[in-house]
């Protein structure tokens, strides 16, 4: 039982500076009064974002600063696209829970090393955060859980599941995971995550949460298999060659296809949101790896696949999409209490196929959260560790409830 | 709706069995996919500590595995050697886990086994009785609900470390699970077991040629006993060195001063050593083999590798490396320290070679460096392998400067040739030779050496040369020779030098005839008497000068004495050619001679006569040569070549 407290507010004002500053003023406004512990900020690369963040730390003073840029944000179940840049803005109070925030750079070179490093920083500022109890008498001796939520740079040639892996190694499974690789407006050149008023790109930024019960991760993408399972039989990294003794491509096409595909489906160098591989897990469900049609009839992932890999193609359809929606927020939130707010991590994979349908699945979203003002962005792929190293997922909602 | 039978149901019962089968065919595909990747990644080359920390990253992520661990079994806990779920900082990877009741079970029976835990936490029954060990308490931390045990056994079956895979799923480990399991684990450990002789045996690789550079026995063996240390992970480390049935501790470093009391309380090694039959193991050092032992110490047991070098039967040195405990998989370890013991025994016996090698060089250099002649060895290409420090003296060029280049290079064109020949000969046929030649100094002068040249022992294509300068010598022969065949005042050849000219054109084979003319100036003794000998001299010159020019090439001009010159004419055809010549003195002799301001006209008698080759005899021809030079003078003619006498005999 959380007494967080929290409030969001977005701005699309074409000046960085004075949208900054409307979106945090609105944030900060549904705290009641109580003094703010954290921010978290999703806005348009669009915006000189240096300015952004400087508006919003004149107006949010002295409190840690995480986010990124997105490809389109959603706070408490308003949708925020990318046609028109925006910023979206969520204030948290510390609410029994010690925050600690860093950053990394350069995770692209050696990215299992730096994915430690920044694990250990992060609680170890949350450590900090702990020994300077502040006045309202929470004692924060006693807060054996955590999680961490990860916001990265995917485009800057990192291998974000190294990272994830470097920081398992620190957390250990006791840890859940969330976040999300930050986005640009579909431009797919350059995100940049944010840390107070530092902006780069490869780079990661995280939150450690040190709580007193224990935090849960919602994880999910109402994907369905639409072909028999099969193996993967050559592959190299993020390039699949061929299923089955077949051109990749060609399974590919004739399942998806077969699914209902539209026409031109699978052209070379075009992604279609609505069709992915989906990676068989143990207990049967699937991790969606979203795959790109090559020249040469091989399939090229933005997450590398395991060698002899057990794949089905998988569809997305906006009513199952939609339908999966509920259940994710309600793993995020297994006791059933409002959390005092929600964040998640929608893909942009999800915004192609549901298209103007988006909006139900914000709203959805905010139902499933209650009270709890939720804030959360569209992104190039998602962080969701609840079990085992895994953690990279295309396609799929992910959330964690505070 | 419709009961069994109607078309909704049939349609159901048909997706129903549609799902069951598509979950046997993922299940399926999902044990073999699973399969290959595990023992893909057991083929990934690198350390032994990435292939564990890879395999438990995959055993994770393919089986949903919460915390994998490999634990280490020392004495009554386990102590957690890698992990992929526990937290870098957890005390299990140091202080370990008190090991549960069904991990002794696993310990005891070296079966693997799998088994769930019930879902409240609070659940007691034996399990729970006596202590809560560590491993209890992160089952109940993270909500554990089954779990699975994998031996891995060491040396002689023991079992040293254990897989222990815990995961929150309700449901059990399967049978084929814990199959594919078992068969991951035995594999796992023959794989680490190979990479770890692997990287042995790569710093045996590097050991080796750090052993050999060394020259001295003390600083080859304490860098032994550190590389020793290194390559088995010893705890201490103690070396001595044997010298005649005695032995001596070898000082580390400053710190590590032989007589001093480990922790444990273990008697000091003498300061001065002891007799080496006291040494621990001795009657096994002897055998030559590296091997095991345990000694009991005041202060507890210790196990020691007791490592010999040296000849078998005859150890120069015994290496000790030493631990409380001893370490699991210590068969590649031994095996390591054999390997080992060959390279340092090596090494010893290159650095007592080298040594010995040195001092005889160093004896041969002293006694080469203070002898005068100059000593050199050669090779088949007329290069020079050695120098002695002589040359620089005698004919400044430096011994360094000489290695490499060829001899002839300082040799005087003419003489390399012969020089060479003499080299190879004397390689060819193993014997010793002489040869004079002409050498270039390194100040731009030539002079005259004397080499005696005698094959090296060794080998057939080097040779020994001792050389000396004999310029003096040699340039005093030159005169010599010169003075004895030439006439000192015109230069011209001397009655000796036309005698055996003479006599060899008439003993060789040739074309025509040999021709002899004499020449005789008339009135000289007058010249002589009015202007005085030095006059005279130069007058003599002076015809010499103007007779040379009469001469053609082949021919020799003399002065046998006085006034009297002589021309021996090799190979003649005509009589005419003769006269030819005869004609020429004449006329070079017509012009006045400028002498002491006087204008001088002289004139001369010649004679001739003409002989076979094979057939006439010097004298005859000389006299006849001569005979007719005098009646050409007596008659006043200058030339009487009516009188040209063809001698026979």
């Amino acid at each position: 039982m959380s007494r967080l407290r929290a409030g969001t507010g977005n701005s699309a004002l074409a000046d960085a500076a004075a949208a900054g500053r409307e979106a945090a003023t609105a944030a900060l406004a549904g705290l009641g009064g109580e003094p703010p512990a954290l921010v978290i900020v999703f806005a348009s690369i669009r915006y000189e974002v240096e300015a952004l963040l400087r508006a919003i730390r004149e107006t949010v003073v002295e409190v840690p600063l995480i986010g990124c840029t997105s490809c389109g944000t959603f706070e408490s179940g308003n949708l925020h696209g990318s046609d028109d840049p925006s910023v979206s803005v969520a204030v948290l109070t510390a609410g029994g829970y010690c925050f600690g925030v860093a950053s990394q750079p350069e995770i692209s070179a050696d990215s299992f090393e730096k994915g430690r490093s920044l694990a250990r920083a992060a609680k170890e500022a949350a450590k900090e955060a702990a020994g300077e109890a502040t006045g309202d008498g929470t004692v924060r001796a006693n807060s054996p859980h955590s999680a961490l939520i990860l916001m990265a740079d995917g485009l800057g040639g990192a291998d974000l599941q190294e990272l994830l892996n470097g920081m398992y190694r620190v957390a250990g499974a006791a840890v859940p995971f969330v976040g999300g690789a930050a986005g640009d407006d579909r431009q797919l050149t350059r995100t940049l995550v944010f840390h107070d008023d530092m902006v780069r790109s490869d780079a990661a930024v995280a939150l450690w949460v040190d709580s007193p019960h224990p935090l849960h991760v919602g994880c999910g993408h109402g994907w369905e298999p639409v072909s028999p399972p099969m193996m993967v039989t050559q592959s190299d990294g993020f390039r699949v060659e061929r299923i089955g003794g077949r051109p990749a491509g060609e399974v590919f096409r004739e399942y998806a296809e077969a699914a209902g595909a539209k026409e031109g489906f699978g052209r070379p160098g075009t992604w279609s949101a609505a069709h992915a591989l989906g990676l068989i897990e143990p207990d049967g469900t699937q991790l969606i790896r979203g795959a790109v049609p090559e020249e040469d009839d091989s399939l090229r992932t933005f997450i590398p696949l395991p060698p002899y890999a057990a794949v089905q193609v998988v569809t997305g359809r906006a009513e199952t999409l939609l339908d999966a929606v509920e259940p994710i927020i309600a793993q995020a939130r297994p006791s059933g209490v409002d959390p005092g707010a929600l964040i998640a991590f929608s893909c942009t994979a999800r915004y192609d196929i549901l298209g103007e349908r988006i909006r139900e699945e914000t709203r959805r979203l905010q139902d499933a959260a209650g009270n709890a003002p939720t804030i959360g962005f569209f992104t190039y792929g998602e962080f969701a560790r609840t079990v085992g190293v895994s953690g990279m997922h295309n396609a799929t909602l992910t959330a964690i409830a505070l | 709706m419709g009961g069994e039978g109607t078309p909704h149901a049939v349609e159901e019962a048909l997706r129903e069995q549609l799902r069951l089968a598509m979950l046997s065919a993922q299940s399926a595909f999902q044990d073999s996919a699973r399969l290959i990747r595990l023992l893909t990644i057991l083929g990934h080359p690198g350390t032994p500590e990435d292939l564990v920390e890879e395999t438990l990253i995959t055993l994770s992520a393919v089986f949903q595995i919460d915390v994998a661990s490999v634990v280490r079994v020392v004495k009554d806990h386990l102590v957690v050697t890698a992990s992929c779920g526990l937290p870098e900082d957890d005390p299990a990877f140091v202080v370990g886990w008190v090991p549960s009741p069904t991990t002794r079970e696993v310990l005891r029976t070296g079966r693997a086994t799998n088994r769930q835990f019930p879902s409240s936490p609070e659940a007691t029954g034996p399990e729970a009785a006596g202590p809560l060990s560590k491993e209890e308490d992160l089952v109940r931390q993270l909500g554990l609900r089954s779990a699975a045990w994998l031996p891995l056994p060491g040396d002689d079956d023991r079992i040293d470390h254990l897989l222990i895979l815990y995961r929150r799923r309700e449901d059990a480990f399967t049978r084929t699970e814990m199959e594919l399991l078992d068969s991951v684990a035995s594999r796992l450990l023959l794989v680490v077991q190979a990479r770890r002789r692997a990287v042995a045996m790569e710093r045996l690789a590097r050991t080796s040629h750090a052993l050999s550079q060394h020259r001295r026995i003390g600083p080859l063996l304490r860098d032994a006993t550190r590389l020793l240390r290194e390559l088995v992970a010893a705890e201490r480390m103690a070396t001595f060195s044997i010298t005649n049935g005695h032995a001596l501790p070898v000082v580390q470093a400053a710190r590590d001063r032989p007589g001093t009391d480990g922790a444990n309380g273990d008697p000091p090694w003498d300061l001065g050593g002891c007799p080496a039959e006291q040494l621990p193991g001795w009657d096994d050092v002897l055998d030559g083999s590296p091997h095991l032992l345990r000694v009991e110490r005041p202060g507890g047991i210790r196990h020691l590798l007791v490592v010999p070098a040296g000849s078998r039967g005859s150890p120069d040195a015994v290496l000790y490396a030493d631990w409380t405990d001893l370490p699991p998989m210590m068969l590649p370890t031994v095996e390591t320290a054999a390997i080992f013991a060959t390279t340092l025994t090596a090494a010893m016996q290159n650095a007592a070679l080298y040594r010995a090698l040195s001092a005889s060089e160093t004896s041969l250099r002293a006694i080469t460096d203070s002898i005068s002649d100059l000593i050199a060895v050669v090779d088949g290409s007329c290069r020079f392998l050695y120098a002695s420090a002589s040359y620089d003296r005698a004919v400044d060029h430096t011994p360094g400067s000489l290695i490499g280049r060829s001899l002839l290079d300082l040799v005087e064109t003419e003489d390399r040739i012969p020089l060479r020949n003499a080299l190879h000969t004397s390689m060819a046929t193993a014997s010793p030779s002489m040869i004079e030649y002409r050498l270039l100094t390194g100040d731009g002068r030539v002079v005259w050496a004397e080499s005696q040249l005698r094959p090296a022992a060794l080998s057939d294509r080097r040779v020994v040369m001792s050389t000396r300068l004999v310029n003096e010598r040699r340039l005093r022969e030159d005169e010599l020779r010169h003075q004895a065949l030439h006439d000192p005042l015109t230069g011209l050849a001397n009655r000796a030098s036309a005698t055996k000219r003479l006599e060899e054109v008439l003993s060789a084979d040739g074309p025509g005839e040999i021709g002899l003319l004499f020449c005789d100036l008339n009135k000289f003794k007058q010249v002589n008497d009015r202007l005085g000998h030095a006059a005279g001299d130069a007058l003599l010159q002076e015809v010499a000068d103007r007779l040379r020019r009469c001469t053609r090439t082949g021919d020799l001009i003399a002065r046998l004495g006085g006034d009297e010159f002589v021309f021996i004419l090799d190979g003649i055809t005509t009589l005419d050619e003769v006269m030819e010549v005869g004609r020429r003195v004449a006329q070079v002799l017509r012009r006045p001679f400028l002498l002491g301001g006087e204008a001088l006209e002289v004139s001369a008698s010649v004679g001739a006569s003409v002989g076979r080759r094979g057939e006439a005899s010097p004298a005859k021809m000389m006299s006849s040569a001569d005979a007719a030079m005098y009646a050409a003078k007596r008659s006043g003619s200058q030339l009487d070549l009516s009188s040209v006498t063809r001698v026979v005999g």
